[in-house]
């Protein structure tokens, strides 16, 4: 025969237990699958770079200069396209400069490319940088 | 002594009682948390059922969204012969464009002969649109339905001097 003093503990592990699976269930429900988005914004920074919109600007921004002296509405309104928030910048083996930023509130996925310029019978490269702000 | 007797009969009768209503009350209890508890449990495994399911989905969506962009499918010409098609791809085989031949096999092919062939367990909704001029340039199977199942993913490439946005979702 079961007295009071079990059936006590029954009901105690038991809510126990009911409030355990309560806070398992609303704690997997509030917390959303995370889908992996690095081949869409690699496939799109590829798809820039031979469609050859983005090498212009890249090659002919002078990084010496603090504000953006090329035309990057083109490469700006493709990247509005894709994304919602981004950061762009131009580097040489010495300088980065910023074309556009973005702040992130989780994450930023940052990914490059790099482009070779041969001028004046020399190769010289510039980086590209995009960043993906979440 | 019998007024004692009595006394004490009736206090063991109550006390019975309350026992009685204690036990009943805890059986109760124990049923309506036991059924709580079980419910929750049910829920719980549904969705993680769903949650696998969508990782699946989000996986096959992801595979074949990079594997037409990025490969020219085998065998290289298998436009020419959809018979022969062992894997799709979009890819022109000489550059890093999408190749119209290729990709306007699907429009001419049987979905479900497309479906077999890239061995999906779900069903493949995709579309080829273009980022500039949004013209769509392709458009294969039907999107998910209300109480579906799904999940997407999203690659670029270019096709005729213009970068292109390639929609997959897979469904159930």
């Amino acid at each position: 025969m079961i007295n009071k003093a079990q059936f006590s503990v029954i009901e105690i592990v038991l809510v126990f237990s009911l409030f355990a699976y309560a806070t398992a269930y609303l704690y997997d429900s509030k917390n959303p699958i995370e889908v992996d988005n690095d081949f869409t914004i690699e496939s799109f920074f590829d798809a820039m770079y031979y469609n050859g919109s983005i090498i212009e600007p890249a090659v002919l921004e002078n990084l010496s200069n603090s504000s953006v002296t090329q035309d990057w509405s083109v490469v700006q309104s493709q990247l509005d396209t894709a994304f919602a928030s981004y950061s762009l910048s131009v580097s040489n083996l010495t300088t980065t400069k910023k074309i556009f930023g973005c702040d992130a509130t989780y994450n930023r996925y940052v990914t490059k490319r790099v482009v070779f310029i041969y001028n004046q019978s020399k190769f010289n490269f510039r980086e590209l940088i995009l960043g993906v702000c979440y | 002594m019998t007024k004692q007797i009595k006394k004490l009969k009736s206090h063991l009768g109550k006390k019975k009682g309350y026992l009685e209503i204690d036990f009943a009350i805890s059986i109760l209890l124990f049923f309506i948390l036991f059924t709580s508890v079980f419910l929750l449990y049910q829920s719980y495994r549904d969705l993680e059922n769903k949650k696998l399911i969508l990782t699946q989905m989000d996986s096959e969506a992801r595979n074949f969204c990079v594997l037409l962009v990025s490969s020219p499918g085998v065998p290289q010409n298998f436009e020419n012969d959809i018979n022969s098609m062992i894997q799709p791809g979009f890819r022109e085989a000489t550059s890093n464009n999408i190749s119209q031949a290729k990709f306007q096999v699907f429009n001419s092919t049987n979905y479900f002969t497309i479906l077999d062939s890239i061995g999906a367990d779900y069903f493949i909704y995709l579309e080829l649109r273009g980022l500039s001029t949004q013209t769509k340039y392709l458009t294969f199977g039907t999107k998910h339905g209300v109480n579906s199942l799904f999940s997407n993913y999203v690659c670029y490439s270019n096709y005729n001097g213009e970068i292109v946005r390639l929609f997959v979702e897979a469904w159930k």
